[in-house]
This record gives C-alpha cells, structure tokens and sequence, in this order.
C-alpha cells in the first residue's frame, strides 16, 4: 500500500519552511546590506580620489599662471569706489583672464581668488570666475565673506583640499585651496578652485538603482530557490509523519520504498530505513502480544463443566472412592499425630 | 508428609511424561530421594525416559497389583543414569516402578481396574520402604476409574495442559473433580508455551483461572523435542531456562505441610 505524495499543507511542513525562509531572508538582507555599504563607499572614494587628483593638478596650474607679486600690487591697490570691480586695470583683467582660461581648460573648475580681511576672521574676494560666466551670482571687488569653514584660512598657507561634497543648486562641489606667493616667496592671498564633484553623485546613484535592481532579482530567484528546496527536504519529513501516524493506527503495512530506494544514501534514506524496520518490529510485537493473550484467553463453559464433573462424581464408584480416600487420609493422620 | 504427586493431564501428548522424568531428575540431582510409579498400564513408557532395559524388569507394578509382591520389591534404582554417585546418605537417588511392558501383562490387566485399596496402601508405604523424600506418579490421560483410583491415592496434583482452549475446559473439569476428591494440593502445568510469552502473566492467568497452589508455565523448546523422550530434559541441558523452571515447580512440590 503505497503513500501517494501530498501537496505539504500539514502544520510541520509549513513551519518548517517559514523557518527556512524567514531565516534565509534575514540573512540575505544582511549579507547584502553590508555588501552593498562596503561597495557604494569605496565606488565614492575611488571617485572621489580621481576627482581630487584632477583638482589638485587643477589647482596647481592656476596658482602657478598667476604672478604673486602683481597680484599683490593689484590688491594694495584697493576697491574702486565707483564700481564693483577695477574693470580699467589691466592687472585685474588679466587675472580675471587667467580665471577664464582655467575653466575652459577644466569645465569642472570654477576659479576664485581670495586675500585674508586684516581686520577679522573673514576673507576679501579678489578673482571670480562668476563675474564673467554667472554675472548675478558674482561677487565684488575685495568683497567680504565670513567663511564657514575652516579650510579657505587654511589655504592662504598651504594647499588645502576640501573633499566632502558639498550639494548647493547648482550640484555637487568639492574645493582646494592654494597660496599665491610673490617673488619673495610670501604668501599673499590664494586660488580657490570649486570643482564639480557631480560625477561621485551619479557613481552613488547608479551603485543604488543598480543595487536596489541586483537586490530584488538576486533575493527573488534565492527564495525561489530556497523555497524549492525545502519544499524537496521537508516532503518527505511529511510523508513520513504520515506514515507515523498510519503506524499509530495499526496500519503496519506502510510503502516506504519511495523513501529508500531512488534516492542517493542519505540521512533521509537511513531514517525511512529505520522507520521501515521500527514499524516491521512494533507489527511483530503487536503480534506475539496479541498471540499471548488470545492464548491465555482460558474460557471455561460452567454449564459444561458442571454437567460432565457430575457424570463423574455422580457415580457410586466415585462416591465409594472419594469415602475410601478421605478414610485413608484421616487414618494417616490420626497415625501421624500420634505417633 | 512426604509428597505424593500425580502427574496427570486431561488429553494425551501435553508432555506429562517428559515432565514427570524432568521432575524426578532434578529433585535427585539436587540431593533428594525421589520414587517414580508408572501408572501407564496400558502403555509403558517411563522405563524408556529413565533408562531401564525391558529385560532387566523382573517385578513391576502389575505383580504389586496382582498381589504377586510388594511395592518396594518392584522399585529400580536408576540413579546411575543421571550420573549420580552410589552410596551416601546424602545423596540423591532416582527409583522407578515401572509398568510391565511385555505385551501378555498388559492384556491381563485390561478390562480389570486397578485396586484402589492396594494401590493406596502401597504408595503410601512407598516412602518408608524406601526412605523417599517424594514420589511421582505418571498417571495416563484422560478420567476414568483406574486414573481416577490414582489421583484418589495422591495428596498432590501436578496437571499438564497446552495453550488451547479445548485443554482448557477439560482441564477445568479435572480440577473440580480433584476437588470433590479432596485432593490437597494442586499445580497446574502450562506446556509448549510460545517462548516469547511472558511467564509472569500466564502463570497468573492460570493461578486466577483454576485458583490452584501453584502453577508453571513451560516454553516450547526445540531441545526438547530433539531429545524425543529418550532421556530426561535437566541432566542433558543444566542451564536452560526451561530446566530452572522445571526446577521451580520440583522445589514448590517439596513444600508440603501437615495441613490435617
């Protein structure tokens, strides 16, 4: 009689494989998550690290193309009082000039140069490229400005790289800043280059989208998978739950062959295996038992007896026999007390 | 008062004899002197079991019968076949009466009953005669007058039955029959058991069912039936568990008291 295989609907089964899936997920999602942080911060460093080398180079040229000491005669020349800016000067064209041609050298770099306020902790604007490009956005003239930061101080000394991107309207900006030193060497003011930084943006948001994608179709065909599988290791827990209970119920001629044979050896195979042999022994026992007490089943007809136990006493031979021997008995042991 | 036990069985082939030798050899191999009476006239068989050649028989139970001598002078010592040392007071003998097997006693004594009154007598002398510490009868199968006359002369009761429901029955009505003979003791024999069977349980069964003094309960052995009633069981096979309860059923046998 063989078990035919069920859909697993049954209880066991089915936390069983919750187990397998809720399991598996917990640890998919983490495994993925920490995979997917590891990757999106070194993709934003290698992306930033070209984008510094780039900046840095680009810094390097704008300071060098400008001459420190005309630069600072230009500035102890002091802000025109009726204009923005020194536009007659022809030091102060050149140098807005020399702005122009960086960033048309590097489209990502946006030139400014700047010289320390004497009075306080802020810095006066001398170049800006904006005045050119993006005129309502330009500044003035040995305009102040309070910076937050402290890296515009710090490049009136030495270079200084600022590489945490910093999102404004326009998009996303990295920034270095240089000394501008004259013949003596002094530092006199410094070139601060805006850089784009635009591209570590999209290297982030293409890591995501293609994350988010990877994410699902990964996680999605590993459920499947997972789902599949426990569904093959837990079938034939089922069948023999089954089976188990059958037994239980004394039907001892259960089919296990679908569980043993075909299959490769495994712990699965070795348990129908003892399964088979724990129901052919508990058959056997159930057997002898039964055997034993039908056996022992020690029915007596009364009637029966009561009618052939008189045809035997009822007879004078008997009745003689039973005085006689209850004579000799009480002889013997009248003989046995008294002697 | 010594125990005079007759081993008695409602149908034939439950094992009596073998029993009845197995009996005997333990109690003598354990230092006891016991008596055998072959009661089975009409077909002689203990003289096979205990080793005694038919033409060593000169006076057996027929001639007491018949008056021809007296019980003692009939009595064999076969001791040597179980190996037991002569002599010695302490030691155990094995004595049988047998039943005369040539084929012109056994005709004289059919249609005759056995004497009750003679029978009686020498049995009861039996154990004085021959300083016996118990005596075993092997009674045929079956009531009628002369086992009848034999169980009257026993004052215990050894009853074979197998695990069938017909033994069962006739078994019954010997044990009420013993009853209105007064018969003080009696133990039942359950035998060819199935040897997974547990003993425990059976013996109750038959203890609650025949509300007797003791009961037994013997597995079906291949051994035994190997031996095919050429010897007795105990001597061959010492270890055997079916010995140890053969043993148990001899000892209980012993434990008679002066219940007058």
């Amino acid at each position: 009689m063989a078990i035919t295989s069920q859909t697993p609907t049954k209880r066991m089964s089915f936390s069983l494989r919750w187990k397998l899936l809720i399991g598996f997920s917990l640890v998919f999602t983490v495994v993925f998550a920490v995979a997917y942080y590891w990757f999106y911060t070194f993709s934003t460093q290698m992306a930033l690290g070209r984008i510094q080398e780039d900046l840095a180079d680009t810094l390097n040229a704008a300071i060098d193309g400008i001459d420190g000491d005309v630069f600072e005669a230009l500035v102890k020349s002091g802000a025109p009082e009726d204009q923005a800016v020194p536009a007659g000067d022809p030091r102060y064209q050149e140098h807005q000039t020399w702005m122009e041609i960086v960033h048309k050298i590097e489209p990502r770099a946006v030139t400014y140069s700047y010289v320390k306020d004497p009075t306080g902790e802020r810095v006066l604007w001398v170049g800006d490229l904006y005045r050119i490009t993006a005129p309502e956005e330009s500044t003035a003239f040995l305009e102040p400005y309070t910076p937050s930061k402290d890296f515009i101080f710090q490049g009136l000394e030495e270079v200084t790289v600022d590489m945490k991107p910093y999102p404004d309207d326009w998009g996303s900006w990295v920034s270095a800043y240089g000394p501008i030193r004259n013949s003596r060497g002094e530092p006199v003011g410094a070139v601060g280059i805006d850089f784009q930084a635009d591209y570590v943006v999209q290297v982030q948001k293409a890591i995501r989208d293609s994350m988010v994608m990877s994410f699902f179709v990964t996680y999605g065909s590993l459920l499947v998978l997972v789902y599949i599988i426990s569904s093959v290791l837990t079938k034939p827990l089922v069948s023999l739950a089954q089976i188990a209970k059958k037994i239980g119920e004394g039907e001892y001629n259960q089919d296990l062959s679908g569980l043993t044979r075909g299959r490769l050896k495994d712990e699965i195979s070795d348990l129908a295996g003892d399964f088979a042999e724990m129901a052919g022994k508990v058959y056997q026992r159930e057997q002898t038992l039964r055997r034993q007490v039908e056996e022992l089943r020690i029915e007596v007809d009364e009637s029966k007896r009561k009618h052939q136990v008189s045809e035997i006493v009822d007879t004078d031979f008997f009745r003689e026999l039973q005085s006689k021997a209850d004579e000799m008995r009480i002889r013997r042991s009248k003989a046995g007390t008294s002697a | 008062m010594i125990p005079i036990a007759a081993v008695h069985s409602f149908r034939r082939g439950t094992g009596k004899s073998n029993l009845t030798a197995g009996l005997a050899a333990c109690l003598a191999l354990s230092g006891r002197r016991v008596g055998v009476v072959d009661a089975h006239l009409q077909a002689p068989g203990m003289q096979i079991l205990l080793g005694l050649a038919d033409k060593r028989i000169d006076y057996s139970l027929n001639d007491y019968l018949w008056g021809e001598c007296e019980l003692h002078e009939a009595a064999y010592d076969l001791s040597g076949r179980l190996g037991l040392p002569e002599g010695g007071p302490r030691d155990g003998r094995l004595f049988l009466i047998p039943a005369s097997p040539e084929t012109g006693d056994i005709v004289r004594m059919l249609g005759r009953p056995i004497d009750f009154d003679r029978l009686n007598r020498g049995v009861q002398r039996l154990p004085e005669e021959l300083g016996l510490e118990a005596v075993l009868i092997d009674t045929p199968a079956g009531l009628n007058e002369d086992t009848l006359s034999t169980l009257a002369a026993a004052n215990s009761l050894v009853l074979v039955t197998r695990p069938e429901q017909h033994d069962y029955q006739g078994t019954a009505v010997i044990v009420e029959v013993a009853r209105h003979l007064h018969t003080p003791r009696l133990f039942l024999v359950l035998n060819g058991a199935a040897p997974e069977l547990d003993a425990e349980y059976a013996r109750q069964r038959l203890l609650e069912a025949y509300e007797c003094q003791g009961a037994a309960v013997l597995p079906h052995c291949d051994e035994l039936a190997a031996l095919g009633s050429s010897r007795p069981f105990p001597p061959a096979y010492p270890d055997h568990p079916l010995t140890a309860r053969i043993q148990g059923l001899a000892e209980e046998l012993l434990m008679i008291n002066d219940i007058y």
